[in-house]
């Protein structure tokens, strides 16, 4: 009789925890079947949003490094009318303050294109678009795999001259530099170098007409020893070959994920940039669009990388 | 049953779960970016064996022209007619297409640039118009604008990912080349000869490499090959390309003092060029290079073949006539220059056949490179004229191992010299010290890489008639002439017992590279003759006889 009350008490608790046990397995079921739904209603909004048809004409300019971008927008928000002239990063901001253009997406604006917005009696408006990294590579052979911030400026300056003391073999630094006001040479000190002045660069490491960087990085004699620097953008679409790679910097390799979370350390982005008082319903929409999911996706497409979400 | 079905029941929840974790967390947004060339290589199986000639197509050309305004060919020569066909509508509708684009002032005119393997690739030009005949307009490789790359097999079209295994291969040379021809383009200025910008702005180097990466990216490009460059062309670009203002000085050209230049030079350092070629040798992509195999077909598609180049990245009518003879143990790297076409005779080629079995005799049972340099000159002897040509070998014996990884270099660097070195000009000079044989002399030239296992330099030269028929220098010259010249005192300082023993080995040389000590040169250069043994010598031009009279009586 014992034996048999046991057994149904035990059959009872077994029945209990498998009700148990269901019960939590249906809600959590029912808890993500919920997110989803949610996630798909809002994508469905979004692309209502975004389907509404603009006639009016909006014209924009970009840089350079921002060009592959704007035309990825122009295809794939094919709902706006947007006519691309474009210039490179000052002349667009001189159409933007002389009024010849809407809207453009450039690199941060200069003192001295401020400047000369203020001069004409206007103000930039300027908000982030896509997110940038700026990144140091060599070629694979070279043992060393990371940088501080603080090495990197110091090798820079000149004050550190030999990998050995950055962890690596014992052998000089060769660190290229750029032609000045290009756009690597104007990042570097802007976002990594903080008012230090920088070493004036040897014969050899000064890249000025007859080898690319990318040539003497991976393929030069010396590759290994070397060091160069660009944005990510630049780097993984020019010089990305299987002889180089990137330093990762304060521990962070450089990527497109370490990038959009930022992550990595030396980030920037590049900006739409309007006249503020601009009141257009058609352009705000667009710099709406852009900075949409849908603006986003297609920025990641074109191989730049979305803004932190 | 209950207890199965309770744990479907589980299963199925559990299912469902990890399907929306799986949609909900990974799903997401799926973007591949499209237009980021992948770096994995592709398929290795067509990868191109430069050691191998290349087949030239078995097709001919049939003219095509409407008035003066159009030009272009069409083909005929394969076995399947109705691939014929569609090749030539193919040609015809791409000319329909293209007239479309051009004003009345100018004319369209095609070139072929590659026709061999079983590939065609065709250029289209156009130029202002102007009373010459449209066919001799030339629409040469820097000069087309648009193009049309066929697979003669199929008729369909040739990518850019037929020339290389990988795309990516391409998109790295761009960048490597691209970034010295850009910087190139802003630093040197002067339109008659090479000078320095004196205010260079490279700033714009990568800007502009980066827009010419992205047009690539985006397949915004045409290009066309021939048998050893591929040629890109963007359009809508803007290159910075400062030039020297010449006929009219705008406010846009600024003064400048150039180094090496006297007179001020004025130079406008905003001038933008909006179309941008870059050319890519296929010696720097060798090992990635299918285009030469990639649409070979066992069975011949032509109703007759076309002739054999015997070496890649050599045009079938290179005037150099370079060669590479390979058997298992050696490779003979052979070169003939000619002057002109009508100095391809019968010669040439008995020539070949009697040095390479001369050169046998350097053979050693290992790994045999010889390098063979040659070139002809005339002789006139009683009017008649004889071809002399002579060639200059080096023998290389080497291990198995160093041969093998040295063949290819010495396959580009052939071309290299050929094309680049000053029209086969410089092409394995040797350098002579004094008075020395050249089995005995500093290695000067010939392959650098390869001066370690250097063996032997041997001087070769052969007389022919027009015939073809050899003739000994013995036989050329005039023993009686010579013996009038040659002083007796001469003999004192050698080993021959007489005047017709030296005669009789003794030796033309055309060339100011070599001499020969030990024997009697004589030496005919440079509109001089001049007598030459054992250090001493006798110059029988002067003044007051010229060559003509002395080489009548020498080569009576």
């Amino acid at each position: 009789m014992e034996k048999e009350e046991v057994k149904v008490k035990e059959k009872k608790k077994s029945k209990k925890g498998y009700v148990i046990f269901l019960t939590i397995l249906l809600v959590t079921v029912l808890v993500f079947g919920g997110l989803l739904v949610k996630r798909i209603i809002d994508d469905k909004k979004v692309e209502e949003l975004d389907s509404k048809t603009y006639e009016k004409e909006v014209k924009i300019d970009a840089s350079l490094a921002t060009q592959p971008l704007t035309d990825a927008y122009i295809k794939g928000l094919d709902n706006f009318n947007i006519k691309a002239d474009y210039s490179n990063t000052d002349p667009a901001y001189t159409k933007l303050i002389n009024k010849k253009v809407d809207l453009i997406v450039v690199t941060e604006p200069s003192k001295e294109e401020m400047q000369r917005a203020k001069d004409a009696g206007v103000e930039l408006n300027v908000t982030p678009v896509v997110n940038e990294g700026f990144v140091f590579y060599t070629n694979k052979k070279n043992s060393v795999n990371n940088l501080t911030l603080d090495q990197i400026r110091k090798i820079y300056t000149g004050e550190i001259t030999n990998w050995k003391e950055v962890g690596g073999k014992d052998a000089k630094i060769i660190a290229y530099q750029r032609p000045v006001n290009s756009g690597s040479q104007t990042g570097i000190l802007s976002l990594v170098m903080n008012g230090l002045k920088m070493k004036d660069p040897t014969k050899e490491e000064f890249i000025e007409s007859m080898a690319g960087i990318i040539d003497v990085v991976s393929n030069y004699e010396n590759g290994e020893n070397a060091i160069g620097y660009s944005y990510y953008y630049y780097a993984t679409t020019m010089y990305g070959n299987d002889n180089m790679k990137f330093f990762k910097v304060n521990g962070v390799a450089p990527n497109h994920d370490t990038i959009q979370n930022e992550s990595y350390p030396i980030i920037t982005s590049y900006y739409i940039v309007t006249l503020k008082g601009n009141n257009d319903d058609t352009t705000n929409k667009l710099k709406k669009a852009l900075l949409s999911k849908r603006g986003q996706k297609i920025a990641k497409e074109a191989g730049y990388i979305e803004l932190n979400k | 049953m209950k207890r199965v079905l309770k744990v479907l029941v589980i299963l199925l929840l559990i299912g469902v779960l990890g399907t929306e974790i799986y949609l909900y967390f990974f799903k997401g947004d799926n973007t591949d970016n499209p237009l980021k060339i992948s770096n994995e290589k592709q398929e290795t199986k067509y990868l191109v064996d430069i050691y191998s000639g290349y087949q030239l197509n078995g097709i001919t050309f049939k003219d095509v022209k409407e008035k003066n305004d159009v030009y272009y060919k069409t083909i005929t020569g394969l076995k399947d007619k109705e691939l014929e066909r569609k090749i030539n509508s193919k040609i015809k509708d791409k000319v329909e297409n293209l007239k479309k684009d051009i004003d009345r002032k100018h004319n369209l005119v095609a070139g072929i640039f590659a026709n061999y393997e079983n590939t065609l690739s065709i250029g289209f030009c156009s130029f202002e118009k102007d009373e010459y005949p449209i066919e001799d307009s030339g629409c040469y490789f820097y000069d087309q604008f648009d193009s049309l790359n066929i697979d003669l097999t199929t008729g369909n079209d040739i990518k850019i990912e037929d020339i290389t295994n990988a795309k990516s291969i391409i998109k790295d040379q761009i960048v490597k080349i691209g970034y010295e021809e850009l910087s190139k383009s802003i630093g040197l200025v002067c339109g008659g000869g090479p000078c320095q910008n004196p205010d260079p702005d490279y700033s714009v180097v990568e800007d502009e490499l980066l827009s010419l990466v992205n047009k690539f990216n985006n397949n915004d490009y045409v290009f066309v090959y021939n048998h050893d460059n591929l040629m890109l062309k963007f359009k809508n670009v803007k290159i910075l390309s400062p030039e020297m203002c010449f006929d009219k000085v705008t406010k846009d050209c600024k003064k400048y003092k150039v180094k090496g230049i006297e007179e001020p030079v004025y130079i406008n350092q905003n001038n933008y060029v909006t179309e941008y070629q870059l050319y890519i040798p296929f010696t720097n992509i060798v090992d990635n290079l299918t285009i030469y195999d990639k649409f070979k077909t066992n069975d011949s598609i032509y109703e007759k073949d076309g002739k054999k180049v015997n070496v890649k990245f050599f045009s079938e009518d290179e005037y150099s006539h370079p060669d590479m003879i390979e058997s298992d143990n050696s490779l003979i790297d052979y070169n003939l220059f000619y002057y002109n076409d009508e100095d391809t005779t019968d010669a040439s080629l008995s020539v070949k056949k009697n040095l390479i079995n001369e050169m046998k005799a350097l053979e050693t049972n290992k790994f045999n490179i010889y390098n063979v340099f040659g070139s002809t000159n005339f002789l006139n002897k009683n009017d008649e004229e004889y071809s002399y040509i002579y060639f200059d070998v080096r023998h290389y014996n080497l291990p198995e191992r160093i041969y093998k990884n040295n063949r290819e270099k010495i396959y580009l660097d052939k071309y290299n010299k050929v094309v680049h070195g000053g029209g086969g000009a410089g092409y394995n000079s040797y350098e002579i010290k004094n008075n020395s044989n050249p089995d005995d002399s500093k290695f000067e030239y010939g392959y650098e890489f390869l001066k370690d296992y250097m063996n032997k330099g041997a001087f070769f030269y052969y007389i022919y008639d027009k015939d073809g028929e050899e003739v000994q220098t013995e036989d050329f010259v005039s023993h009686d002439y010579l013996k009038s010249v040659i002083p007796d005192s001469w003999l004192s300082l050698g080993n021959y017992k007489n005047v017709e023993a030296m005669i009789k080995d003794s030796l033309i040389i055309m060339s100011e590279d070599y001499s020969y000590p030990d024997k009697l040169v004589i030496f005919d250069y440079g509109g001089d003759v001049i007598l030459k043994y054992k250090g001493k010598q006798i110059k029988l031009t002067n003044d007051n006889v010229d060559y003509d009279e002395i080489a009548e009586q020498l080569y009576s």
